[in-house]
């Protein structure tokens, strides 16, 4: 019998643990490293100032978040926003349902690169183009109108509820086919043979995507849903700033925005810091509430 | 599991991917290859405590490269133009400007203590840059290494040994750029009514009795010439409110009636009177707002303003759409060489038009210039001899001719020369370019370094040269007092005569002023470092100015506009703005006294 040659060899799985381990680095160090930076919050922050040398200030700007009524208008624009996401949020699963049903690949492809192609513009060219389109003065969209008797229409101005509308339409428009591929990516999952069984059984195109398509799409989604309740108090932060004007200002002005505003504009980064803090906590505990909700209700969730 | 090659050259991958990680995540050594030991002045870079030794017998013999944060205005080609290689082959220094100086980007490398080895920033901001100890002691640096700074700007260096920071103990720890050190052409204000001149000449040039009547005058261009070349109706104003309602409507009138802003709160520039900007109705910013109600309900405004961005403004100016800005600049020189290049040899801006009773021509502060911002040497810093000998050169005549000149034009001695005096004179070749030749004036301004470097140097451009009877700018020589460079300009001269275009353009029974309030404006502490409880209303209060702004010029009637008006005062009273004012005026009037001191 041969015997076995002994000697120093490496364990088992070792380079996906060295692989996994340097990312779980990298969320150490970039993720949890950085949250020693909320201290600020608790004092009187001077960028440059060692925390010697600055005042502690306890719960101040806590507090103050509470006080300003500012705070108040930048979060009912940020539920807004987030409401009328999370509301429309089967958009795009929907969007993916019926392009999965046209069957000519070439047009199913068009479809698929048109609606994807917005996202990859910037929001300052996004801006740029509905300017251009509704400018008061010369907008394209404007210039037809007028020239068919029609009043002109300039939801850049608008300042009433509908400024919220036209935000998500824009927000939609484009990121509704970015959105939608992670649901072609799982319809392309489904067993085909669920598809033929029903077939077999009589099932039409409405049928197999009311029992088949859809059921299979449910745990994509739910799981897409919990995650964006998290993040219901960040509603983003570009979008709002390229179209915020001394006219939609009051209806623009989000949590992320806002932030923006004092901590970086205004230099009040305690402040800024705390009300960061509280979204936060806001967002783990609404995420949280979300999974237990989901387990308890759908017996599935996200951890 | 066996270490095989397959297995081995992933590892090594991963691990040397791990360290390049670590390596970017570290902090750089501010990219001087050529580095070398710091010199023993550079430990405390003062030279009371230490002797400096500026090198061997050539000083500039080692290339050194300095890191600087300065807010260069047009970043293109900084690295490489004229300028930049004419100090390069001067000093033997590369500079490494940071070409996206931003406000957050510094606060950042503040907090990290990474910092550029020269930095221009607020003079206010020595509080923290002093006690956080980023920034080194330069008594000794300039005594020794900066002959012209000590000479010509000793006024100036007091100024700072008694005020930045505030309870400073006699040390000169930052140098403030743009002093005036004797006005050589004062400065048009910035904001005014600002025409197409030929229109105004065509109307007879007709002198405003009260800055509303512009709105008459406006409906009277639109008359005599409604369209533009293109079938494209004129607008009498295309504003815009992206830097805020407050700088939209605020500035003109602040100008008109001789108020200067300071916390947020106004001053008369003479009798230095304060006025509450949110509660009073006489403030420029109510009546600012007020006019552009008015200007808007009669349809004299882009309809666009209120959503419009800077550039979407200045491409409205530059394609002879507009025919009077409020921003002096916008219209003054490049749209004017815009209308020049569509072919108007006598078109143009200029101005702003002399408005009877206005009071708004003055100049900046005699101690620290109006920008209030100033050179600091960190600690980081390798070479802070060489640094000086840099800076000093920035406040020398020279160097201050050419950071705001060129060095094409400034350049010894194709365009100016030296007499046996002392003093500056310039080339017939020089007067002949700057007088007639707009078009490489132009490109004098974009491919010279002029505009870029000007806020770099250390004497303001409307200032005289120190040590010089001569101007910083060249084309405001004496020899050259009726500067022609547009159209407009010349005709301004043919009209209202003059020495110069302040001059010429100054209303009857106005005057050109200069006092403390510059230097008080500049001495006062910013806002985020006033008392948090006023920190906290002066946010309350400006955000619900910036949206009362909206509303009141937005106003269908002047019924309608008083009521949102006075709607709005009763609010910020409500709110505690007169707390706001007093601790503001207090705050202010100390700092003044301070300064007085």
């Amino acid at each position: 019998m041969l015997k076995r040659k002994e000697g120093w060899r490496l364990p088992r799985f070792f380079s996906l643990y060295v692989m996994s381990g340097i990312c779980f680095i990298a969320i150490i160090l970039f993720n949890y490293v950085p949250l020693a930076g909320w201290s600020i919050a608790f004092f009187r922050y001077r960028p440059g100032l060692s925390f010697a040398q600055m005042e502690f200030v306890g719960f101040f700007y806590f507090l103050q978040v509470f006080r300003l009524p500012t705070v108040w208008n930048a979060l009912r624009n940020t539920l807004v926003m987030a409401g009328l996401g999370l509301a429309t949020s089967w958009l795009p699963m929907v969007f993916a349902i019926l392009l999965n049903e046209i069957r000519s690949t070439k047009y199913k492809r068009f479809i698929q690169t048109t609606t994807t192609l917005p996202n990859f513009i910037s929001w300052v060219l996004v801006y740029a183009i509905f300017f251009a389109m509704f400018a008061s003065r010369d907008g394209m969209v404007n210039n037809v109108l007028r020239s068919l008797g029609l009043p002109i229409v300039n939801p850049l101005a608008n300042r009433g509820p509908g400024q919220w509308v036209f935000q998500w339409f824009v927000g939609t428009w484009k990121g509704l086919g970015w959105s939608m591929i992670i649901y072609l990516a799982s319809i392309a999952g489904i067993d085909q043979e669920q598809y033929e069984a029903a077939s077999i059984d009589g099932a039409g195109r409405f049928a197999k995507m009311r029992y088949i398509t859809l059921p299979n799409l449910a745990i994509t989604y739910f799981t897409l849903l919990i995650i964006s309740i998290g993040w219901i108090l960040a509603s983003g932060f570009d979008q709002y700033f390229m179209f915020s004007n001394p006219m939609t200002r009051e209806r623009l002005m989000v949590l992320d925005l806002f932030i923006y505003e004092q901590g970086i504009v205004r230099h009040n980064f305690a402040f800024a810091t705390a009300v960061g803090m509280i979204r936060t906590v806001i967002g783990l505990t609404l995420l949280t509430g979300a999974n237990l909700f989901s387990k308890k209700i759908r017996g599935t969730s996200i951890f | 599991m066996k270490l095989t090659i397959k297995r081995i050259v992933p590892i090594c991958l991963i691990v040397a991917l791990s360290l390049l990680l670590i390596t970017a995540c570290g902090r750089g050594n501010g990219g001087d290859e050529t580095a070398a030991t710091p010199t023993p002045a550079a430990d405390t870079g003062n030279q009371d405590q230490q002797e400096v030794t500026p090198g061997d017998d050539d000083p500039f013999a080692e290339h050194v490269t300095l890191t600087m944060w300065h807010t260069v205005g047009g970043a293109s080609g900084v690295q490489t133009d004229p300028v930049a290689q004419y100090l390069h082959d001067m000093f033997n220094i590369t500079i490494d400007w940071d070409l996206s100086a931003s406000d957050e980007r510094f606060m950042a490398m503040l907090a990290a203590g990474d910092l550029p080895d020269i930095i221009f920033r607020p003079l206010t901001d020595a509080d923290v840059l002093v006690q956080g100890g980023h920034v080194i002691p330069l008594d000794g640096l300039v005594a020794d290494l900066a002959p012209d700074i000590t000479t010509y700007y000793q006024p100036t260096l007091e100024f700072m040994r008694n005020n930045f920071p505030p309870d400073n103990d006699g040390t000169l720890w930052g140098l403030p750029a743009h002093v005036f050190h004797a006005p050589s052409m004062p400065d048009r204000p910035w904001s005014g009514w600002y025409v197409r001149w030929d229109f105004f000449k065509a109307l007879g040039y007709p002198l405003l009795q009260h800055p509303n009547e512009i709105m008459d005058l406006a409906e009277q261009m639109l008359e005599f010439q409604p369209i533009n070349e293109a079938g494209i109706p004129f607008m009498a104003f295309s504003p815009m409110a992206e830097w805020g309602m407050q700088f939209m409507v605020a500035n003109t009138f602040a100008e008109f009636y001789g108020l200067h802003q300071i916390g947020h709160v106004y001053w008369d520039i003479e009798t230095f009177e304060p006025m509450n900007l949110f509660t009073d109705p006489a403030s420029p910013m109510w009546v600012g707002a007020d006019f552009w109600q008015q200007a808007n309900n009669r349809g004299l405004v882009d309809p666009d303003w209120l959503i419009q961005s800077y550039a979407t403004m200045e491409a409205k100016h530059n394609t002879n759409q507009v025919l009077i800005s409020n921003i002096g600049w916008v219209g003054n020189w490049f749209a004017t060489a815009e209308l020049l290049a569509m072919g108007y040899e006598e078109a143009g801006y200029t101005g702003p038009i002399p408005v009877y009773g206005s009071r708004g021509f003055r100049i900046g502060g005699a101690n620290v210039g109006g920008g209030g911002w100033g050179y600091f040497i960190t600690t980081n810093n390798q070479h802070p001899e060489r640094s000086m000998e840099l800076i000093n050169f920035f406040y020398s005549a020279h160097g201050v001719a050419t950071l705001v000149t060129g060095t094409q034009w400034t350049g010894e001695y194709e365009n100016w020369r030296w007499t046996d005096e002392g003093e500056k004179y310039m080339t017939d070749r020089f007067i002949d370019i700057v007088t007639n030749r707009l078009d490489v004036g132009m490109t004098w301004a974009e491919w010279n370094g002029n505009l870029k470097y000007i806020n770099a140097a250390g004497t303001a451009n409307s200032s005289m040269l120190p040590g010089r009877n001569f101007p910083s700018q060249g084309s405001d020589s004496p020899i050259n007092n009726r500067r022609v460079v547009t159209w407009p300009e010349g005709d301004v001269f043919e009209r209202f005569g003059g020495a110069n275009l302040v001059e010429a353009l100054v209303p009857p029974g106005s005057r050109i002023v200069q006092n403390v309030t510059f230097d008080t404006a500049v001495a006062l502490p910013p806002v985020h470092d006033w008392d948090p409880a006023i920190q906290e209303l002066y946010s309350v209060l400006y955000d619900l100015l910036e949206l009362r702004l909206a509303d009141a010029v937005l106003a269908r009637s002047q019924a309608e506009f008083e009521q949102i008006r006075d709607a709005a005062i009763a609010e910020f009273i409500a709110l505690g703005s007169d707390d706001f004012f007093e601790y503001v005026v207090n705050l202010v009037n100390e700092t003044r006294a301070r300064i007085e001191s």
